[in-house]
């Protein structure tokens, strides 16, 4: 009798295992609509949101799903608000839109006009949404950025995420994360920066290509810049990684930078900030050179014109620190900071700097140069 | 029904880590910078804090209910009636703030009556075992942590930004003194420090500098983190350790917070259960009774889904907790009270 007891006992337990297994009702992955990318677009207060959803098209035999293949679907809704038009997508669907899985959030031109703040504020209070979620801006609409049916990816989204990841390693875009733009809002005092995409048609087929950056004062669209005026302001915050540069010495020379430092000291003269920038960089070419301590200067003077360029742009003409010159005063020249930091837009342009760029060739390529041999 | 020395200090720095997981170094009276600074200061001072139970434990090797009842039956009353409010008011407090970082950050859409439900019984069943259970379980706890630490921390290598960090003697010490009075009460483990002490093989107090010492070191290594990596961004963040964790990733594994998720709920187990098992304790001083842990369950529910009821309730019992009453009280006065030896006739 007890043994019958005991093993009751014992059955219950594993059923109530099974049964009991979470708090929460299961979604079977079928039942989920896993998200790939995002795109919101906002025009008189009514938010459009498009969303790129993983939906795997199968090559037939055993694979689930055929990585040639574009495997989405392309949702748009429209609402007053990003909820309300999640929540339509999901009674379209017939499924939850899942975001756990989106690393991409594309944002309309218009909408960035509007003001940005808004639509992060969406995906940072979202649960599944995650800190370090790619933020796009499209030239025009978001909505052809997602829908665009690039191939190169398992889905298109993935594509454009494999674009914005080389454009960052090249030194052409800062790959800003939602997180970044947040801070620098939530700061109230630096200016968040975003790549600018645009998509193109090639021979029928979609295209999407980073064009620059757009520079927000706070959480609005102010200043779009190019590709080598964004590696300017990537060389003072010292994001460089890996960056390409051709110059002139007697012929042309493409110059591999693989590894860049930017040091950055303030000091007051005449209670005016002063920016001592020093950026030290080392790589090397493939191109044959005649006088590396030449191409090593010409490079540097690059440099420099790229940085001048752009620190003249943003504080002397918009007015917009994307360099975190605000946060080296706080961290640097408190007192002043905390005396000035309302008036910092009004100081930005009297601000003063020195650049020094020191690039070295210390890397050479495989191709060994006889001092006797005959030059074709 | 005794733990050696090390399990004691893996005990308390687990139960203490708790607080660690929702501190946000923004959101605190001081900037996050000065409480790296005030951090090491409030250590010193806890463990100056120690000297009373030093004392007291020095002359009075046994529980400082039955010593209090052993001087007067009414005193020992009070004493055990105290040490039960605030027990039962920590566990409460746990279980509350586990259940609402499960519906706010990974479960919004699920039901917070099941998971109070839940959570309590399995803690009241842990208390049941004892001690020495849910502390050599504190014990994997501590190593997971370790690891899972560990793993985040060299995942974010890349985002750690320097220039978030100013100087914390910018505003004076005056900040410094403010930010380390709110470390010291908020250290709820001081209090049980006299009802554990009897629970423990050797000297309490010499393991007691070591778990404030391990403490210290995790405290200061998840406030340089959030302060690095999150910078501003952490002050929009109601759990900003899990938003850490969130943005971390290493080799394939792109969702680290996976670590935190289940770390939390370990730690939250093993605080709740240390805190639910001393108000049984305590409470069995009041009232002899083979149900304690039965009662204290109840209570521990009902104060939860009042707590947990509105956010408001939550935050006010948080105050009270970390007041400094309860602190001063159990780790100060009473030891203190108690001092005195008993003249020899």
């Amino acid at each position: 009798m007890i043994k019958i007891l005991r093993l009751t006992i014992c059955l219950i337990a594993v059923v109530l295992c099974i049964l009991l297994s979470g708090c929460m009702e299961a979604i079977q992955l079928k039942e989920r609509a896993i998200v790939q990318g995002i795109g919101i677009d906002k025009e008189d207060d009514e938010y459009s949101v498009t969303i790129q959803i993983f939906t795997p098209e199968s090559a037939g035999g055993k694979s689930s799903f055929d990585a040639y293949k574009l495997n989405n679907k392309i949702v748009n809704t429209k609402g007053d608000t990003i909820t309300g038009c999640l929540f339509k997508a999901t009674t379209e669907l017939g499924k939850t839109v899942f975001l756990g899985n989106n690393e991409l959030i594309v944002i309309g031109q218009k909408a960035a006009e509007k003001g940005i703040e808004e639509i992060l504020e969406f995906f940072n209070a979202n649960h599944e949404t995650r800190p370090k979620t790619t933020i796009l801006i499209a030239e025009g609409k978001a909505e052809d950025i997602v829908s665009a049916q690039i191939k190169g990816g398992i889905v298109p989204a993935n594509a454009i995420e494999m674009i914005v990841q080389t454009a960052t390693k090249n030194g052409l875009v800062g790959n800003y994360y939602m997180l970044n733009l947040i801070t620098d809002i939530q700061k109230g005092f630096s200016s968040p920066f975003a790549p600018i995409v645009k998509k193109e048609s090639k021979e029928g087929q979609d295209m999407v290509s980073i064009i620059g950056s757009m520079c927000f004062d706070l959480d609005k669209s102010q200043k779009q810049l190019s590709s080598i005026q964004t590696r300017g302001i990537l060389w003072i915050r010292d994001e460089i990684n890996y960056a390409l540069l051709t110059v002139r010495e007697q012929k042309n020379i493409t110059v591999r930078i693989s590894e860049s430092t930017t040091d950055i000291n303030v000091e007051l003269r005449n209670n005016i900030p002063h920016f001592k920038i020093k950026i030290g960089c080392s790589g090397g070419s493939n191109e044959k050179t005649e006088n590396n301590d030449n191409v090593e200067k010409i490079c540097s003077g690059a440099i420099q014109a790229e940085v001048r360029g752009v620190l003249d742009l943003m504080l002397k003409e918009e007015k917009l620190d994307v360099f975190k010159f605000g946060d080296y005063l706080n961290k640097y020249e408190y007192k002043y900071w905390l005396e000035n930091k309302s008036k910092w837009k009004e100081i930005m342009p009297t601000c003063t700097y020195e650049i020094e760029v020191d690039v070295r060739i210390d890397r050479t390529n495989l191709v060994s140069y006889p001092e006797n041999a005959v030059s074709k | 029904m005794v733990i050696d020395n090390r399990q004691f200090i893996v005990l308390l720095f687990v139960s203490r880590i708790f607080t660690i997981l929702t501190f946000v170094p923004q959101h605190s009276a001081v900037n996050g910078s000065i409480v790296l600074i005030s951090l090491l200061l409030s250590a010193v001072i806890q463990v100056l804090l120690l000297i009373p139970i030093y004392f007291y434990l020095k002359r009075h090797p046994m529980d400082i209910i039955d010593y209090a009842s052993s001087k007067n039956k009414i005193v020992g009353i009070i004493i055990a009636i105290f040490f039960f409010v605030f027990t039962i008011a920590v566990t409460a407090n746990t279980v509350s703030h586990f259940q609402f970082f499960l519906t706010s950050a990974i479960y919004p859409q699920s039901n917070s009556l099941i998971f109070i439900l839940i959570f309590i019984t399995v803690i009241c069943y842990s208390a049941y075992m004892g001690i020495e259970a849910f502390t050599r379980f504190a014990g994997f706890i501590f190593v997971f942590a370790l690891i899972s630490s560990i793993v985040v921390g060299i995942s974010l290598y890349e985002n750690y930004d320097l220039l978030n960090l100013i100087n914390p003697f910018h505003k004076g010490i005056a900040p410094i003194f403010s930010g380390s009075i709110s470390g010291i009460v908020n250290n709820t483990e001081l209090v049980i420090l006299l009802l554990l002490a009897p629970m423990v093989k050797k000297n309490v107090i010499k393991s007691a500098i070591w778990w404030l010492l391990i403490s210290l070191i995790a405290f200061e290594c998840i406030t340089f983190g959030t302060l690095t990596v999150l910078g501003e961004f952490a002050s929009t963040q109601l759990f900003p350790v899990y938003s850490l964790s969130s943005i971390s990733e290493m080799s394939i594994f792109k969702r680290l917070d996976l670590l935190h998720m289940t770390l939390w709920f370990f730690i939250a187990f093993i605080r709740a259960s240390l805190y639910i098992f001393l108000a049984a304790h305590s409470l069995k001083k009041i009232i002899p009774t083979k149900y304690a842990i039965i009662i204290c369950g109840i209570v521990a529910t009902a104060l939860s889904i009042l707590f947990s009821y509105r956010l408001e309730f939550m935050e006010m019992i948080s105050k009270i907790i970390s007041s400094g009453v309860f602190m001063i009280l159990g780790a100060v006065v009473i030891p203190l009270i108690f001092l005195p030896k008993e003249k020899k006739t």
